[in-house]
């Protein structure tokens, strides 16, 4: 048996607990970007994820994104695992061999939940709660959990091919945002009144708490994904902590002299996104590549931010825009700025001799895009038939809260 | 039996799966005064 090294234990342990903070976080982020009326239901998505997925992950999702691989196909673990069966104290060298195998479960599960939370933004203020309960569990069974073996698991095809996701890239943040902007495009755009109800951030205080939250939980995310006590924890936190400042600043800047204000909903979308971008890279990159991860993705994102409108998808909280788009770019600028220096267990891309890493990390992301996209349409078309997606127009226009939980958010 | 807790587990799980499919939802009202909420005034329409 592998020894249990007590520093990386309680490293890895400590971060699952900052990636838990994430999601509560996200509920704060999204919930103050939406109308006054829809702030408990925007939450309460991000909460129940937290506690649904808590319970598929032990009961059957982390078999089949962690445990042996079915027939060496690289798509999908076995159920020998279900029910948390023989995951014990006892480390898996397959995947951290100073930590017991359950704290490395522990930290995958806080992936596994944030990531469906994730879409939630996109379909804000409009889908009915059953149905986003039941898209939610199977979205996880069905995208998330292949995803995470291609990629993580022993065995996992895009692994075996080379692919880099340092953290989460492709897994959480490429599948999340293509699936949002698939999950928009069959909900179809919010309702709009025309009686003078104001649009848009309800609380842009709340939207700053989510996005100090989701950056304090991202060191935990990408420094816990070294998976121990160590220097390369250290370059983790650094390049994470380095691409969300830049990439803040830069969106600041960009808004600034596009719209003449330096925007505090900018700001924090900006931080996201270079918390999104640098995920993939953090523990390949130098602190110098963060800072240019940061620069490229701002300017991706907030591009194509403007482009939403014309697109006429009503992703309502950005989710493709800053997760899509934000895991694409950092995915292939892990192809370009990945070194060995930083991580020997990884390898050089592009700028350091090894054109190759480009290619894998454009198949990888290629894959996720097209896996995410099209199991979300055809989870969203199966669920048409058992329940309906929406609310009502009625229970649109007098809001979520009301409508699907009764409570109201605030009685002033 | 083998596994028993494994078992009931799943059990557990999908029953509470279940129920959330064939709950009824409960007539809206507004918590701070339990009044039935009206359709707020004014035209809406699609974005």
């Amino acid at each position: 048996m592998d020894k249990i090294n007590a520093g990386d234990t309680a490293w890895v342990l400590a971060s699952a607990a900052l990636v838990m903070l994430m999601t509560p976080g996200l509920g704060f982020f999204y919930g103050g970007l939406v109308r006054r009326k829809n702030v408990l239901s925007t939450v309460m998505h991000s909460f129940f994820v937290l506690c649904l997925i808590s319970v598929q992950w032990v009961l059957w999702g982390y078999s089949l994104a962690f445990g042996p691989d079915v027939k060496g196909w690289g798509f999908i673990g076995d159920l020998s695992w279900i029910g948390l069966r023989g995951v014990g104290v006892a480390p898996n060298a397959d995947y951290a061999a100073t930590i017991p195998h359950l704290a490395y479960m522990s930290f995958q599960t806080m992936f596994a939940v944030i990531t469906p939370a994730l879409i939630t933004g996109a379909f804000a203020e409009r889908k009915r709660f059953k149905a986003f309960v039941i898209f939610s569990l199977l979205w996880a069974t069905l995208v998330y959990d292949p995803i995470a073996h291609w990629v993580w698991g022993h065995g996992g095809w895009l692994g075996k091919m080379g692919a880099l996701d340092f953290a989460g890239g492709t897994v959480v943040h490429i599948s999340s945002g293509v699936s949002a902007l698939v999950a928009a495009w069959v909900l179809g755009p919010r309702i709009v009144h025309e009686d003078g109800e104001a649009g848009g951030p309800h609380d842009l205080t709340m939207v700053v708490l989510g996005a100090s939250l989701l950056w304090f939980g991202w060191f935990g995310f990408n420094a816990g994904s070294a998976l121990g006590a160590n220097g390369l924890a250290a370059w983790a936190f650094v390049n994470t902590n380095t691409a969300a400042a830049m990439a803040a600043l830069t969106w600041i800047t960009v808004s600034w002299a596009h719209k003449g204000v330096p925007s505090v909903a900018g700001a924090t979308a900006g931080a996201v996104a270079g918390l999104v971008a640098i995920t993939p890279a953090a523990g390949y990159v130098t602190p110098a590549a963060s800072i240019v991860i940061g620069l490229t993705v701002s300017l991706a994102c907030y591009g194509v931010v403007q482009l939403r409108d014309r697109i006429k998808i009503d992703d309502a909280l950005d989710v493709w825009a800053v997760h899509g788009i934000g895991g694409t770019v950092g995915a292939v600028l892990t192809g370009l700025f990945a070194t060995k220096s930083i991580n020997d267990a990884g390898n050089n891309g592009l700028f350091f001799g090894n054109p190759d890493q480009l290619r894998v990390q454009i198949v990888a992301v290629a894959a996720t895009w097209a896996y995410s996209a099209v199991m979300t349409f055809v989870i969203l078309k199966i669920l048409t038939f058992f329940v309906a997606l929406r609310v009502t127009e009625r229970e649109e226009a007098m809001g979520l809260d009301l409508t699907q939980h009764s409570e109201a958010a605030y009685s002033m | 039996m083998p596994h028993m807790d494994i078992m009931i587990a799943f059990v557990s799980f999908f029953a509470l799966v279940a129920s959330w499919l064939v709950l009824p939802h409960a007539p809206v009202r507004r918590a701070a005064t339990d009044a039935p909420v009206e359709m707020p005034a004014g035209v809406v329409r699609a974005a």
